[in-house]
């Protein structure tokens, strides 16, 4: 019974992990891999979700409500940025960067002037569960299943609706999706908006196990951040993926076998030699592996 | 296959190619290509889009790999070599994309290529020669992207010529010039090989080509479909079958 | 113009270029008099002002450092502050270890630069050689300081130690025991001369000015030279610099490692001013106020990247007085600053400047 309940414990701690890394990098991956522009306030539009959330809550709006709340403020947020800043700098990659971060600033400044460094907590609902003597958070299990949800409904989004072709065809060639009679600057907001929405609703969902302060999301970008370049741009749905299953290995790894600093850097670590073994991302390497195969399939029926 | 073909010589090629491939997603841009430039000559190549003139030529420079095959660069392998360790070995290209560093002056352009093989004390002259040799006289001063388009396709030569290649890898030098400027591109490449330059060139302009009246090879598909004198190219019918008719 | 100049030209030669604004005597003019109005300071103003531009001085180093490795080479590093916390520490562990011994701090003052650089080539090396892309590496670079300052602050164990040197967690480096020497100022030894630049005294204020001053010109000459036109075209177009048989490789390396010398110096001479290091050299607010006073006062000259951390340094310090507002302004300014003039401030004065002076010459000319 003892070693049934260590392999749970572990089960259960890898894909707390890889729940936790999709919902932070869902959001920064859709408006780096289709955009191609990093955005550092990203953990700040998380923050802005996870008090929103708070706030619902506290005035007597159901948890779920809450959340979804929290991705309609955030996706307005993003897009409001979007029109006034950042659609100024998306032909300039470093540009891009160092305005956004500065954004990042004054969200999070400005929410410290306003709301003040109290910290606000939400309880976590669902309660717990036991296996063999040791007890477990359900809703960590509803994190996870959120943010499998979450990847298919973006996934769905962009490849049957009549957004997500256009979306795609303007992210290939800007000119010639607008030359076919595509918005391509709405396309951009919208883009924008459902990625900071992403980062709300995770904000959000985050709210109800973490405490909140205006400093909530200066942890999470490098996080996102490691997570989408190292399942890089060729495939934005097994590029996240692929990079969470390993990335939450290695921290769920060395998290047991040292300690939580420990296993932090060592995901970073292995971040760090991934991309070197794969300068663009683990999905571009799939992707030409697939390519190879597909050759390699036709080339033998030949 | 065209029935001008004429049987590469591996002696005297600066440039050769053996089983040269290169597969993109599927797609066989350069396909088993035997190839060859001859020390001292001006090779021109022409084909249709896609035959895999531009993705020959990064090749040669390296900036892209090869799927498979081999390069030699005057008799050694340079294959597996980083672009600019063949740029040492005495390759320099003009890429189809405009290649100047655009928010620089002219004279900041040329110092970078000329820094190769000049001291700093050396580059002012030779800076205004090279502009004098292109028509850009008195132009050291001006920021590149106020150039006119053809100023801009000069200078983008005169900067790989700059670095005084052993072979110039030359991709549409005359792409969205005035027909009196493609004839003085013509008589600057002439007398660039003069001084005893390789020339390779890429060109869709037939009266160019015409001008230069030099060797020719035809690629298609990524493979030589015709090579030899430009005016026997011209009369092949198969040519124009496939390219030349078009015009 | 060339001609007006030629006698300039003799001498400063090697500072002028096209790589940094102001090459006329009305700009060497108006730079001898902005140090020497600086050098002046301490003759009429109050000691915690002079201890305050001290420091801000220093922040004109970190501003130099990116930049040249930015603005120059175009290579952004968010971690830049790093390099600071680590040339800090490692003159303090130094500092600590050899003072009793030495009486003076010359090591620890080239520990301080030269174990930034060691740091900067390994890093440096495995990013440029594995051709990450730019924005990968400016990201990398936050995402190390960010870990080394997660390191140092759960240092605060007592096993800790380097031989003097107890790293202290959150309360920063401080000596082993009693028995060991404090954090010492800077003091340089030379056989029998000793040196002591205490950071509270004016004579800290002129050395740190006067080297931040040879740096500048160091720096001028350097990105004039043959060398700066070879990160100006990294900068400009890496692949097409590459194809005119540079190693743009080694050239970002090169840079990346100066830049870390020049920030580890700005570490030493921080730590030597106040005898005091701690993590939060390695956050976030530490990195992103050095890209701040760079974007905003022009990454593409290093005489507007100093204007610009030392401006920005006397603003931040006056808007501490009034609440905790100083980086909510800060942020404000930089976001308003990138979109209205996105090369810098300083760089958008000096080509007014410049444009008013051509147009002023020309009409006396013309009179």
């Amino acid at each position: 019974m003892e070693a049934a309940a260590e392999v749970f414990s572990y089960a259960y701690q890898y894909f707390d992990n890889i729940g936790f890394l999709i919902l932070s990098a869902s959001g920064l991956i859709i408006i780096f891999g289709m955009m191609g522009v990093i955005n550092m306030a990203h953990g700040e539009l998380m923050m802005i979700g996870a008090y929103i959330t708070a706030f619902s809550y506290h005035a007597g709006v159901p948890a779920p409500i809450a959340v979804i709340f929290a991705g309609i403020g955030a996706g307005v947020a993003g897009m409001i940025l979007e029109r006034l800043v950042i659609r100024h700098f998306y032909k300039q990659l470093l540009s891009s960067l160092v305005v956004t971060w500065g954004l990042s600033l004054m969200i999070s400044q400005g929410f410290l002037l306003v709301f003040g460094p109290t910290i606000l907590n939400v309880p976590t609902p669902f309660g717990n569960f036991p296996v063999s003597g040791q007890t477990f958070g359900i809703y960590r299990l509803v994190l996870f299943g959120s943010a499998l949800a979450i990847v298919a409904t973006v996934w769905a989004v962009f490849t049957f609706t009549k957004f997500g072709t256009h979306a795609r065809a303007t992210m290939e060639d800007p000119d010639m999706a607008d030359a076919l009679g595509v918005n391509t600057r709405n396309i951009y907001v919208l883009t924008f908006g459902i990625g900071a929405a992403m980062g709300g609703i995770a904000g959000g969902m985050f709210a109800l196990t973490a405490t909140i302060s205006p400093f909530f999301g200066i942890n999470y970008t490098p996080l996102a951040f490691i997570t989408v370049v190292v399942g890089g741009g060729a495939n934005v749905i097994t590029g996240l993926l692929s990079s969470v299953m390993a990335l939450a290995g290695v921290q769920t790894a060395v998290n047991n076998l040292v300690n939580v600093y420990v296993g932090y850097v060592a995901m970073m670590g292995a971040a760090f030699f991934i991309l070197l073994l794969l300068p663009r991302g683990i999905s571009e390497y799939l992707e030409r592996r697939k390519i190879r195969t597909e050759r390699n399939g036709r080339g033998a029926t030949a | 296959m065209s029935a001008v073909t004429e049987k590469s010589t591996a002696a005297g090629a600066i440039v050769e190619t053996r089983a040269l491939t290169k597969i993109f997603g599927g797609v066989r841009a350069v396909d088993g290509l035997d190839f060859a430039i001859s020390d001292g000559e001006i090779h021109c190549i022409i084909g249709p889009n896609g035959a895999g003139k531009s993705t020959l030529f990064k090749l040669f420079m390296g900036i892209e790999r090869p799927t498979a095959g081999t390069i030699a660069l005057d008799g050694h392998d340079v294959t597996r070599l980083a672009p600019h360790l063949r740029a040492r070995r005495g390759l320099a290209i003009k890429f189809q994309a405009m290649q100047v560093y655009q928010d620089l002056t002219v004279y900041q352009n040329l110092f970078i290529p000329l820094r190769r093989h000049h001291r700093p004390r050396e580059i002012p002259e030779r800076c205004a020669e090279l502009l004098a040799q292109l028509q850009l006289t008195d132009t050291e001063e001006r920021i590149v992207g106020d150039l006119s388009h053809g100023q801009q396709q000069w200078l983008a030569i005169g900067m790989s010529m700059a670095v005084d290649p052993k072979v110039l890898l030359l991709d549409e030098p005359t792409a969205g010039m005035s027909p009196e400027e493609t004839r003085q591109t013509a008589a600057i490449m002439r007398q660039l090989n003069e001084s005893g330059v390789t020339i390779a060139v890429i060109e869709h302009d037939m009266a160019f080509v015409r001008d230069l009246d030099t060797r020719t090879t035809v690629l298609h598909y990524g493979k030589v479909f015709a090579q030899g004198a430009f005016a026997d190219i011209e009369r092949d019918e198969d040519v124009h079958r496939i390219y030349l008719g078009k015009i | 113009m060339a001609q007006r100049h030629s006698v300039l030209d003799r001498y400063l030669g090697p500072l002028n270029g096209p790589h940094t604004m102001g090459r006329g005597v009305a700009f060497w003019v108006g730079f001898v008099i902005v140090v020497a109005v600086l050098a002046s300071f301490p003759e009429y103003m109050r000691r915690y002002d002079i201890i305050n531009l001290s420091n801000f001085l220093i922040s004109g180093f970190l501003a130099l450092s990116l930049s040249l490795l930015w603005g120059y080479c175009g290579v952004l590093s968010l971690g830049q502050a790093a390099f600071h916390g680590i040339g800090g520490y490692a003159y303090g562990i130094v500092a600590l270890n050899l003072f009793n011994a030495h009486g003076n701090t010359d090591l620890a003052f080239f520990a301080g630069v030269a174990i930034p650089v060691i740091f900067a080539a390994i890093i440096g090396g495995i990013m440029f050689f594995a051709r990450l892309r730019g924005v990968y590496i400016a990201i990398l670079m936050l995402v190390v300081s960010l870990l080394i300052g997660t390191f140092m602050r759960q240092t605060a164990d007592p096993s800790y130690t380097i031989g003097a040197a107890y790293l202290g967690g959150m309360n920063g480096l401080r000596p082993a025991s009693v028995e060991d020497p404090l954090l010492p100022s800077l003091i340089f030894g030379w056989g029998e001369t000793v040196i002591e630049l205490d950071g509270r005294r004016p004579a800290f204020f002129y050395f740190v000015l006067g080297l931040l001053v040879a740096v500048y010109l160091g720096l001028r000459c350097l990105v004039n030279s043959s060398y700066g036109y070879w990160l100006v075209g990294c900068r400009e177009d890496p692949n097409r610099t590459e194809t005119f048989g540079y190693d743009v490789r080694l050239i970002q390396l090169g840079v990346f490692c100066i830049a870390a010398a020049i920030a580890g110096l700005s570490g030493v001479l921080y730590t030597a001013w106040g005898t005091y290091i701690h993590p939060d050299g390695f956050g976030v607010a530490p990195n992103i106020l050095v890209v701040i006073w760079v974007a905003v006062g022009g990454r593409k000259d290093l005489g507007a990247a100093i204007a610009g951390a030392i401006v920005l340094e006397w603003v931040s310090l006056r808007l501490a007085a009034e609440g905790e507002i100083a980086f909510l302004v800060l942020g404000a300014i930089l976001v308003g600053v990138m979109l209205i003039a996105p090369n810098g401030l300083g760089i958008t004065i000096g080509d007014y400047i410049r444009r008013g002076h051509d147009r002023a010459i020309a009409w006396v000319r013309a009179r």
